[in-house]
């Protein structure tokens, strides 16, 4: 499987997409980070979470009533509130992976050469969970380090810190990966470019419909823990978030995650290549 | 020992069956054609054999291995292009190969100039995939099957956009692939195409397999003859023999004789027969040309 890896990474090198997503991605976190430049002022973090700031006027505010520039210290946790946005950079990433094999028709050279179907599903699958770590890994690195760089550090780098961090990176993690099997179910199930449609569709659909059923009953508003675009949105604040919340919805994101990739092979085993 | 053995397979699309009953044998050594109309089933046995799609019954052999391992296994000594060479659009030749050379494991890096050399292809420098020539194309996807130096090829179609000259590059190509001990399945629906090269064939038609046939057994079909119905046999042969230097001729009756040379000589032989007394009751030419002979095995269906 290693050489599926290695033949992968040399393909996607050589080819410009990989830095055009990444460009992409450079731009997101500029973008995130000048959008919440234009009001500056002091924060107050308490175990990850912003208590009070002080606007540019010395004004103390609620947390909530002012949108400023984030510190080194909380951009891990400012950003992580937009990992939903994040996974439609990895969509481009998921079709480098694994679509551009089957609309340029490379798959069958590959499975015609004695590579399983088992093999070579996993290979693609995990060449993509990997890409989604890394991406959600640069993403968060890189805005820690715009940040600084704008706002400077503001806190201390200790062990209670990490702690904090590595609790909303993981728990985001997890979703993403969840998010990265489901895309590539759906790579696997459509096998052209039709996955796009049926990406975002997954992506936005169910939380925009749950919000416009909730105008008529507010408890459709429940179901959006089961959504993993807005589950995402409510992890950042993991920090805050009840314990039976965070177990309920890190079990349906590895529910998604574990059906999405034994659904994707199902799918594959039998498949006609094109 | 057998390089791939089919043995009653079939494939179904909905109802229709692409593929029916399909058993052949293709033995080491052989350049085997399987000649049929586009949609005949070609393709589909081709794409069965290297796992495209799976059949609906049968079996597939491929040097002797039956088990889903095996098979995997048989099927790294296999190279093919099936339908259109299929590569990467953005990357070069060199970067397309070198891919497959990784994914395969070839830890030798000058095999990828190796395989360029032997498709004419070691000049397109940064030209990308996506810009070649169909007839490039189709080099490069054999380029690809070479790579491994494969114990056996599938090629469909794969003279499909080729120009004359191409056409018979390929066709050297494939002769100097079989002189290197390499074994082919190439499928075709132009029979005079195929014939030049093939050593074996089998005629598929609305996926059933009508005839296999070895080249000696094909060229005996279709050779050119006149026929000539007469009252004496014995007589007949010393006049050709003797007073028209025809000695390529065969007699197939108590009273009838093919005579293979001279064939735009009838009425000369008709003469001599009369004028030597011997009774000429018909004389007519006879064997078919490849297509004649084709058309007549799928029923004279002509598309």
């Amino acid at each position: 499987m290693m050489r599926l890896f290695r033949a992968d990474l040399y393909r996607i090198l050589k080819e410009k997409g990989l830095f055009i997503v990444m460009g992409v991605l450079a731009f997101f976190i500029v973008l995130q980070i000048a959008v919440t430049a234009s009001v500056t002022g002091e924060i107050v973090i308490t175990a990850g979470e912003i208590e009070q700031v002080q606007n540019a006027a010395n004004e103390e505010m609620p947390a909530d009533e002012v949108f400023l520039t984030p510190t080194g210290a909380e951009a891990p946790f400012r950003v992580t509130g937009y990992t939903h946005i994040l996974m439609f950079i990895l969509l481009p990433l998921l079709i480098f992976i694994t679509t551009a094999d089957f609309t340029s028709g490379a798959a069958k050279n590959t499975l015609a050469s004695g590579v399983s179907r088992l093999k070579y599903y996993c290979s693609k699958l995990i060449m993509s969970c990997a890409t989604c770590t890394l991406l959600l890994l640069i993403y968060v690195v890189a805005s820690t380090l715009a940040a600084t760089l704008i706002s400077g550090f503001g806190g201390t780098l200790d062990g209670a810190y990490i702690t904090e961090v590595s609790k909303v990176f993981f728990s985001q993690l997890l979703l993403c990966l969840a998010v990265t099997c489901v895309g590539t179910f759906f790579v696997f199930a459509v096998r052209s470019l039709a996955v796009i449609g049926a990406f975002i569709a997954f992506m936005l659909v169910p939380s925009l419909l749950l919000s416009v059923l909730s105008v008529f009953d507010e408890w459709f508003i429940t179901l959006l823990s089961y959504d993993l675009c807005a589950s995402m949105s409510m992890m950042s604040q993991v920090g805050s978030m009840p314990s039976e919340d965070i177990t309920k919805i890190m079990l349906v994101g590895a529910g998604y995650l574990i059906v999405a990739a034994v659904a994707g092979f199902a799918v594959f085993r039998k498949a006609e290549i094109q | 020992m057998d390089v791939l053995r089919a043995q009653s397979l079939t494939k179904r699309y909905k109802n229709i069956a692409a593929v029916d009953n399909v058993s052949l044998t293709v033995e080491r050594g052989d350049i085997f054609g399987l000649i049929g109309q586009n949609g005949a089933g070609k393709t589909t046995l081709m794409r069965l054999v290297a796992s495209l799609t799976f059949p609906h019954s049968g079996q597939i052999e491929l040097f002797g291995e039956t088990t889903e391992r095996g098979l995997a296994q048989a099927r790294l000594r296999m190279g093919c292009i099936i339908e259109m060479p299929a590569l990467y659009p953005n990357l070069t030749a060199v970067q397309n190969l070198e891919y497959c050379r990784i994914q395969s494991g070839i830890p030798d890096k000058t095999s990828v100039q190796k395989a360029l050399e032997k498709v004419s292809l070691t000049d397109t420098g940064k030209k990308k995939f996506k810009d070649f020539s169909l007839g490039m194309k189709q080099r490069l996807g054999l380029g690809l099957a070479l790579l491994k130096n494969p114990d056996f090829i599938i090629l469909d179609e794969p003279i499909n956009g080729l120009d004359p000259t191409g056409i018979i590059e390929m066709r050297n190509l494939i002769k100097d692939l079989n002189d290197q001990g390499i074994t082919l399945f190439v499928s075709s629906h132009i029979l005079t195409e195929l014939a030049q090269v093939a050593t074996k064939y089998a005629i598929i038609h609305k996926g059933k397999l009508l005839k296999t046939m070895t080249q000696e057994v094909l060229r005996e079909d279709c050779k050119r003859a006149l026929s000539v119905i007469v009252d004496d046999v014995a007589r007949t042969s010393v006049i050709l023999e003797n007073e028209m230097n025809i000695h390529l001729y065969k007699q197939i009756s108590a009273n009838e004789i093919r005579v293979y040379e001279q064939l735009e000589h009838s009425a000369e032989v008709n003469y001599r027969l009369n004028l030597a007394g011997v009774r000429v009751s018909s004389l007519y030419e006879v064997g078919d040309s490849l297509e004649d002979y084709y058309k007549n095995i799928i029923g004279g269906e002509s598309r």
